[in-house]
């Protein structure tokens, strides 16, 4: 089933074209990479996906609902989380209020009832344990690591309430050691499992042909291939977007 | 953290067996200053200290919250706790109205649009005449009842307005450790992240300058009826920033911070009251190097590590970028 379509859409910044007339969908349960050079519209797409930026023209289905015109935080709720290129968490928060934020019920009624915790703090728990980040539990966001930061901020998505159906990613493994990236790949074949539908923008190519089901690759805001890793490695189109013209043309 | 809760309950007890220690009234009267202040100022630093938006329009808000209560009181006989809740509810009222376009602009737009409605309230003191005596002020404010029975006495005033302040900062503190609280602080630390996380900022920020206005106003209600004479004068812009002084010295985004501000900024304003006409200019003074040695604000200042902070005394920095 396709969860999330993105319909036409068109974005302009006064002369420039960043997204044209793109188009793809989202299967359920998949995870999907969204490739390119830079400059080539991937964060616009996830902005505009996500209610950031309003497109010029264009559609934006989710579960077959229009959320085109919707608020950022509307569609958050809805059931799309995403992260954020250049990770910045809270900075002065402790990892545990960063959590117990994201997985508060925000709709203001709510935030005034004393409501216990306990099956919040559960939930927590869970997610540190599953992550492997225990440790961080009380730490300071700002005095964590990089590759700490985007684990938590991978958590603050995993608690977050309503659970979100779809997770976008722009580029999770920037910054971040071998090792680090492993664990990343562990953690979302392992979220894969667990009926989680993956959008990741990602320059790093070993990491997005290992886990990705199908590819989609942008060059000046528009679409230039798509499908699975295997074919995209071949198509002439993407080697000539990644690697500059051929000598001969 | 043991040991806070040992300062904060000597404290407690200091307050509540002053009176018996006092050699006389003027002691108590500034015991009284300093708790009315503290409430405008935690008021205050939930929307500064918790949200990151610095209204600079507290004093207009106390006068509002001031001048509907005892205006009630002595025009309708209204009974205290309602004439209290009314001003509080009108001052929750006339923040949110005003919120509405002013959220919609941001850092120091916000600040000059709160302090131009400052301005202008004060003007509207000094010339609605009718309810507010001008410049004249209101003399004769009824002092404050409850159940029928009047507290008159500066004693009895004492315990009144510490049992309303308690009152007001358990409130305060129930609400920044609440979800709702924690939600400000996510709003001023990444307000694009907490949307991303499904967050509304537009309401939070509305309820939370309600909230921080109505508390303004319960403090200006309480300075109105301790004070028995109040006038415009009361509620200038000065005071708006004395507030906003107070929430810095002491530590703004804490929840002891504003209350620790008030008392230090009571005292040195007591201090320099012998000077005269160099009060401000040495309260000026003051308050650069205190703001040079504890950035963070005295309630930081035990937590700080104290060798690394004389290494890196901002104060230094200051000095030598006079002298260069």
């Amino acid at each position: 089933m396709e969860i999330l379509n993105v319909l036409n859409i068109n974005k302009s910044f006064g002369g420039i074209k960043a997204v044209n007339n793109l188009s793809f969908a989202v299967e359920q349960n998949t995870i999907t990479g969204l490739i390119g050079p830079n400059g080539a519209g991937k964060t616009v797409t996830f902005d505009i996906i996500t209610g950031f930026t309003k497109p010029d023209s264009g559609k934006v289905l989710f579960k077959k609902q229009d959320i085109t015109n919707k608020q950022p935080f509307e569609i958050a709720r809805m059931g799309i989380g995403r992260s954020f290129q250049l990770v910045k968490l809270f900075p002065q928060m402790r990892v545990l209020d960063v959590l117990l934020f994201s997985s508060q019920n925000k709709l203001l009624q709510h935030e005034f009832r004393l409501s216990p915790k306990s099956g919040r703090f559960k939930a927590i728990e869970n997610i540190l344990t599953s992550l492997n980040i225990e440790n961080l539990r009380d730490k300071i966001c700002g005095e964590l690591s990089y590759g700490e930061q985007k684990l938590v901020e991978v958590a603050s998505l995993l608690v977050m309430q309503p659970t979100p159906e779809i997770l976008l990613f722009d580029e999770p493994t920037s910054g971040l050691s071998e090792s680090e990236i492993n664990n990343i790949i562990n953690i979302f074949q392992k979220l894969r499992e667990r009926n989680f539908t993956f959008l990741i923008i990602e320059h790093n190519m070993s990491f997005i042909m290992n886990i990705c089901d199908k590819i989609i690759v942008l060059n000046y805001g528009s679409k230039i291939a798509e499908g699975k890793p295997q074919e995209i490695k071949q198509k002439k189109e993407v080697l000539e977007a990644y690697l500059g013209e051929s000598e001969n043309a | 953290m043991k040991l806070k809760y040992i300062i904060i309950g000597v404290v407690m007890l200091l307050t509540a067996f002053f009176p018996f220690f006092t050699p006389n009234n003027y002691y108590l009267h500034l015991i009284i200053m300093i708790m009315i202040y503290s409430v405008s100022a935690a008021g205050l630093n939930l929307m500064m200290g918790y949200l990151g938006l610095l209204p600079l329009s507290v004093a207009a808000f106390a006068g509002i919250g001031a001048f509907t209560s005892a205006n009630l009181m002595i025009r309708y006989n209204t009974p205290f706790l309602i004439a209290l809740l009314a001003a509080v509810l009108l001052a929750a009222v006339v923040a949110a109205s005003i919120a509405v376009p002013l959220l919609r602009t941001r850092g120091i737009f916000y600040v000059i649009g709160t302090m131009f409605f400052q301005l202008i309230t004060y003007e509207l003191f000094l010339n609605l005449v009718e309810i507010t005596g001008g410049s004249i002020g209101l003399r004769g404010v009824p002092k404050p009842e409850l159940f029928g029975y009047s507290f008159s006495s500066i004693l009895e005033l004492y315990y009144f307005i510490l049992l309303m302040t308690v009152a007001t900062h358990s409130t305060i503190y129930l609400i920044v450790k609440s979800d709702f609280g924690r939600s400000l602080l996510a709003i001023k630390e990444n307000e694009v992240k907490a949307i991303s996380l499904g967050l509304n900022p537009y309401t939070h920020k509305l309820f939370s300058f309600s909230i921080s206005m109505a508390i303004a106003a319960i403090s200006g209600a309480l300075l109105a009826h301790y004070l028995s004479h109040i006038s415009a004068e009361n509620f200038s812009l000065l005071q708006s920033i004395d507030v906003f002084l107070m929430v810095t010295i002491g530590g703004p985004g804490t929840f002891y911070g504003p209350i620790a501000g008030a008392v230090i900024w009571t005292i040195v304003m007591e201090v320099l009251l012998s000077f005269r006409g160099l009060r401000e200019l040495l309260y000026g003074v003051v308050l650069v190097i205190l703001m040079l040695i504890i950035p963070k604000g005295a309630i930081g200042f035990p937590m700080m590590n104290m060798r690394k902070m004389l290494r890196t005394l901002p104060i230094r920095k200051f000095v030598s970028a006079i002298f260069k």
